[in-house]
């Protein structure tokens, strides 16, 4: 009897210690060291609304809390205003102080009610305010940039290309009276060329105005703390440490992608300390049928560098989820002609 | 009483074969989805395949030994380690879990996680009922 309560005691020891130690190794490789296994939170994103917009050249330009803000590519400087409960559409036409200039690529930012307006070809930004939508000249000084994101008011993280080799290179623009910039030279890492391989998706999380630089071709992302002007690099779930493209050199001196290719995060996205990256590969053990009905977006918590969740954005009319941006409530994406609005879940 | 608590232990025993059996066919009926449930489980993620084929293999395992009467006594304490391990997974799971996953197997699937975790507690209890009262019995055979 006396032996029989020891060895069931000992079992139930072994037993439990025997989950308590998986459990947290699971979490531990989960969060730290992920060897590429989604954790897929059911019901994050729930009930749809979708709104017809007609044509599928809209952009989302920012959000508010209570408004999204749309820009087009084919109509550079209207801005399309949808409230958040998408009742209400808006157009607003943005007036600028010159009428001279031409541009190539304009692009419309929206932060609180301020928005820029930029060209990096040109190169050129304009700032105005979203209560009258007039634009004013903000920064002409010659500084070209592929990539331009605003941190503050005044602040900017931008790419650009070294005019010596063309190489990807991410600075910070500041205008004052006078406009200064910084370039961070040894942030992107060259792996192949340092232009295709280094190509990626710059944003800022306006909750806690640090920026994010998401690798396309590679697990990784940087992360710029404005409190100390440095980066810290991250890792993203997935296995691809080097970017698999090939570039071929022409006879004329361009260089080209010679193969598909093998691309790992699409669009980005970061929140109140979250980064959202749209994912282009499949995990371990997840079902392949949902890949021809939604599309994945992996959760990171960028300070810490932890892997936190995935979920599913559904396709609606066979179109995938293009892009998009959430808050504290909603998650709003473009699918096709369609902006979709669910409800984030607690 | 003596017939009577031989009784009720081979009921016990038999109740625990065909719990396990039960399990672990249904989990096998379709053993991808499993897989991919144990994955999306929020706690044992990173482990999901070792897990999902020993569980299976376990399950069986213990079924046949309790069906023998010369290995009942070790397949007895092999079921109380399982059960224990599965207790304290659902513990974790209402406790420490992010979110709470949707899925068990066959018909405990309509369970809830708490009357889940009271279930495993009282075949815990039952189990341990069983070791006792087959040692008393051996005990008095001698």
């Amino acid at each position: 009897m006396k032996q029989q309560i020891i060895y069931i005691a000992l079992t139930i020891t072994i037993a439990t210690t025997l989950v308590l130690v998986l459990f947290f190794t699971s979490e531990h490789l989960m969060k730290k060291e992920n060897p590429f296994i989604r954790r897929f939170l059911p019901h994050h994103i729930d009930k749809a609304q979708y709104l017809d917009l007609g044509v599928n050249s809209y952009y989302i330009a920012g959000l508010t809390q209570d408004t999204i803000y749309l820009g087009n590519y084919t109509v550079p400087l209207l801005i399309t205003a949808v409230s958040n409960d998408l009742k209400t559409k808006v157009e607003h036409q943005i007036k600028l102080d010159e009428t001279e200039r031409s541009f190539r690529s304009l692009l419309v930012r929206v932060q609180n009610d301020t928005f820029f307006v930029s060209d990096g070809s040109i190169p050129i930004i304009y700032r105005g305010n979203t209560t009258d939508w007039f634009a004013h000249k903000f920064m002409t000084e010659t500084i070209y940039f592929s990539l331009l994101q605003p941190l503050t008011e005044n602040t900017f993280l931008f790419r650009s290309q070294r005019a010596s080799n063309g190489e990807h290179i991410l600075g910070k623009l500041v205008v004052n009276d006078t406009v200064t910039f910084e370039l961070y030279e040894h942030v992107l890492q060259k792996q192949i060329d340092g232009v295709f391989d280094t190509d990626g998706q710059l944003i800022t999380d306006q909750k806690t105005q640090q920026g994010i630089y998401t690798y396309t071709y590679r697990n990784q992302y940087l992360v710029y703390h404005s409190n100390t002007n440095t980066f810290t690099q991250g890792k993203t779930i997935d296995t691809t440490t080097l970017a698999k493209i090939q570039i071929t050199q022409l006879a004329n001196g361009d260089r080209k992608m010679s193969a598909p290719p093998h691309k790992v995060n699409a669009k980005t996205y970061a929140y109140n300390g979250k980064l959202y990256i749209k994912s282009e590969l499949l995990g371990k053990n997840e079902p392949k049928s949902m890949w021809n009905q939604a599309s994945i977006i992996d959760v990171y918590d960028y300070k810490k560098n932890e892997y936190l969740y995935s979920f599913y954005a559904y396709d609606h009319e066979k179109s995938k989820i293009k892009e998009f941006v959430l808050n504290d409530s909603y998650f709003y994406g473009l699918v096709g002609n369609w902006l979709v609005r669910y409800e984030i879940g607690k | 009483m003596r017939n009577f608590k031989q009784i009720s232990s081979l009921v016990c025993i038999y109740f625990f074969i065909i719990l396990f059996v039960y399990a672990a066919v249904s989990k096998l009926f379709d053993f991808e989805n499993f897989q991919v449930q144990i994955a999306q489980s929020p706690l044992l993620s990173a482990f999901a395949t070792p897990i999902a084929y020993s569980v299976v293999i376990g399950e069986l395992l213990i079924a046949l030994m309790l069906c023998f009467t010369k290995s009942r006594t070790l397949g007895l304490y092999l079921f109380l380690g399982f059960m224990t391990a599965f207790t304290v997974y659902i513990y974790l799971i209402l406790n420490y879990s992010p979110f709470v996953p949707c899925s068990c197997g066959g018909v405990l699937e309509k369970m809830g996680w708490t009357e889940h975790l009271w279930f495993n507690i009282g075949v815990c209890i039952m189990t341990i009922l069983g070791i006792l009262g087959m040692g008393n019995d051996f005990g008095n055979r001698e």
